[in-house]
């Protein structure tokens, strides 16, 4: 089941719905939500009861990464803002972004789907990430190696006489 | 997840910004090269003046001026030198050569190739942090009475020297009196010397993208010049697809020669299976020759040797050049107010993708003083014809300089070469103002 990623809800926290372009609910903290622009420009004007969102371009196994990844975002956000109150040092930042480095070393697919739904959703921090991510992918290859890597098909190449 | 993943659909927007993290130009051509739309991307950056973060490739073939200082030698005749500038290492790398006399320099099957005045081939992988000229070949024929100049050529996927003879041993061509240096060929390659057809590729060093031209009938003597023309142009025009002045887009790019002696100009675009000729109105029989050409807004400009600025329009069936602007009506006096003058040579450049100005380099003497090392005021072209709102954009610059390829001007930096000028921002390229990391016109130490 996928539809329980918050088990243990105490105290009880507001949720929203996300669903799936595959027909699944992911029921996410709203704060969590609120890491996607697109979400966050609307949500005053919902009602409370009807804070369901169709995400039509987002698959669930994406879905599922995407939320993964806010969940890390907000909760790494509060224990470095915890642990700069308590003027306590903290490596949180390195370890995100060491966090956020594991993440996206994913397969071109799946890079794929993280960079669309980062836009869709706007999610700022994970765009940047997959942008830089398809960037360093790029880097040092040649535009034979970068179309195998990224199943591009070549329609650049004119040869006009390929055919005499 | 069985849906199909299409990176060449990919919305511009976000291609765009992967586009503006690389930190290499060379991630940043070959990601225009992958693909039609990965290629509007980087087109589309231009228009909006994005610069890359390092400074572009620069490659140099140096003219070496006659020693005796009585002429300069037109192209075809000239030595030539080669530097190659990579700024991502912050070291500029000229090639090793043992000799400082290159007469040509060819790019085939990967690997750069040079032929010296003695008549040695050499090849040389520009891969290679410290790329050294390796001897490969010797020419047969020794440059004396009977051959003053080696080339390369590269037909029908050999590669080949060729050299211009006056006694033309080897001719396989009608004899000319008219025309002066007729070429004649031979392989390094036995019995290929009667080769009919040459094919002519244009090869981008970073992307490896390869344009085939126009087959050449060799039998035809008028085109000969053409293939020597069309073979340094294809040279230069390389250059073209990363000089940020130029629209990067295969579609636009266009082969340019120039017959000498005949007054025809005529070009190719890639998948055009002949060659268009450009009309040139009110010129007489003795022919013009071009000293360099520009494509700027959609449309071509060339200067004539005489700074006679025409432009035309490769998208008409019928292209005729126009002429938009003429010299300064002082620069005949300029000329005779320093005797020492022994040449001028005029050149294209684009200033921040909206000015259109040309370079006039005056050759010296080696006696004369550096302090006439100078620019002038740039001033307004004298504008022949109506066009549109080019007053604006059309401006002089005098570069008073031997051989002087690099000139600060204002806020602009400007490289100066024949088809392969283009300027930059200082401001956006910080690194330029270390003069020490241009490299310098000559290779001598």
């Amino acid at each position: 089941m996928k539809d329980s990623f918050n088990p243990s809800i105490e105290p009880p926290k507001k949720t929203v719905t996300l669903v799936s372009s595959d027909g699944y609910d992911f029921e996410v903290e709203e704060e969590v939500a609120l890491e996607s622009q697109v979400i966050k420009d609307g949500f005053e004007d919902k009602a409370v009861d009807d804070r369901e969102y169709l995400l039509f371009n987002v698959h669930s196994d994406t879905l599922e990464l995407i939320i993964k990844y806010c969940e890390k975002h907000v909760s790494s956000r509060k224990s470095i803002s915890a642990a700069a109150a308590s003027s306590s040092s903290s490596n949180g930042e390195e370890a995100l972004k060491e966090w956020d480095e594991h993440f996206i070393s994913v397969d071109t697919n799946t890079l794929y789907d993280i960079l669309m739904a980062a836009d869709y959703l706007n999610i700022k921090s994970l765009l940047d990430l997959a942008i830089q991510k398809v960037a360093d992918t790029i880097h040092g290859r040649s535009p034979e190696q970068i179309r195998k890597k990224f199943n591009i098909e070549n329609d650049s190449i004119i040869d006009p006489w390929a055919s005499e | 997840m069985e849906i199909m993943r299409n990176w060449s659909d990919v919305p511009q927007e976000l291609l765009g910004s992967i586009a503006e993290r690389f930190t290499s130009i060379e991630d940043y051509f070959r990601f225009g090269a992958v693909c039609r739309t990965w290629r509007s991307v980087i087109v589309d950056l231009r228009r909006r003046h994005f610069k890359p973060k390092t400074l572009p490739w620069l490659m140099f073939t140096e003219f070496q001026e006659d020693e005796e200082g009585s002429h300069i030698k037109d192209e075809q005749g000239n030595s030539v030198k080669v530097v190659f500038a990579r700024p991502g290492n912050s070291a500029w790398v000229a090639i090793e050569l043992p000799s400082t006399t290159n007469d040509d320099i060819l790019h085939f099957n990967n690997q750069f190739y040079i032929i010296d005045k003695e008549g040695i081939l050499r090849s040389f992988d520009i891969t290679s942090p410290n790329p050294v000229g390796i001897d490969i070949a010797l020419s047969p024929v020794h440059i004396n009475d009977d051959c003053d100049s080696f080339y390369l050529v590269e037909l029908l996927g050999e590669l080949h020297m060729a050299f211009s003879s006056k006694a033309l041993p080897w001719l396989m061509l009608p004899q000319d009196d008219e025309v002066e240096g007729d070429r004649s060929f031979f392989s390094l390659s036995k019995n290929k010397s009667h080769t009919i057809f040459g094919e002519m590729e244009i090869l981008n060093p970073l992307t490896l993208e390869q344009v085939l031209l126009p087959p050449l009938y060799f039998r035809n003597l008028q085109r000969l010049f053409l293939l020597f023309k069309l073979h340094s142009q294809s040279r230069f025009s390389n250059l073209l697809w990363f000089s940020p002045s130029t629209t990067p887009t295969k579609d636009l790019f266009v082969a340019l020669v120039t017959f000498s002696k005949h007054e025809v100009l005529a070009f190719a675009r890639p998948g055009d299976k002949t060659w268009t000729t450009v009309e040139i109105p009110h010129t007489f029989s003795s022919g013009i020759l071009y000293d360099d050409n520009l494509h700027f807004n959609d449309q071509f400009y060339i200067v004539d040797t005489e700074g006679k600025v025409r432009y035309f329009d490769i998208s008409s069936p019928n292209p005729v050049a126009v002429a938009v602007a003429l010299p300064p009506e002082d620069l005949e006096a300029k000329e005779n107010m320093d005797v020492e003058t022994e040449g001028r040579r005029f050149y294209l450049v684009e200033l921040q993708g909206d000015q259109l100005h040309m370079v006039v380099k005056l050759f010296y003497f080696e006696t004369r003083p550096l302090d006439c090392d100078k620019l002038e005021n740039d001033r307004p072209f004298e504008l022949h014809h109506p066009h549109t709102n080019l007053q604006s954009l059309l401006n002089w610059i005098y570069a008073m300089r031997n051989g002087k390829r690099f000139i600060l001007w204002g806020t602009m930096a400007i490289f100066v070469g024949m088809n392969t000028s283009f300027s930059l921002l200082v401001s956006d390229y910080p690194l330029i103002q270390d003069a020490s990391l241009i490299p310098s016109t000559s290779l001598n130490r």
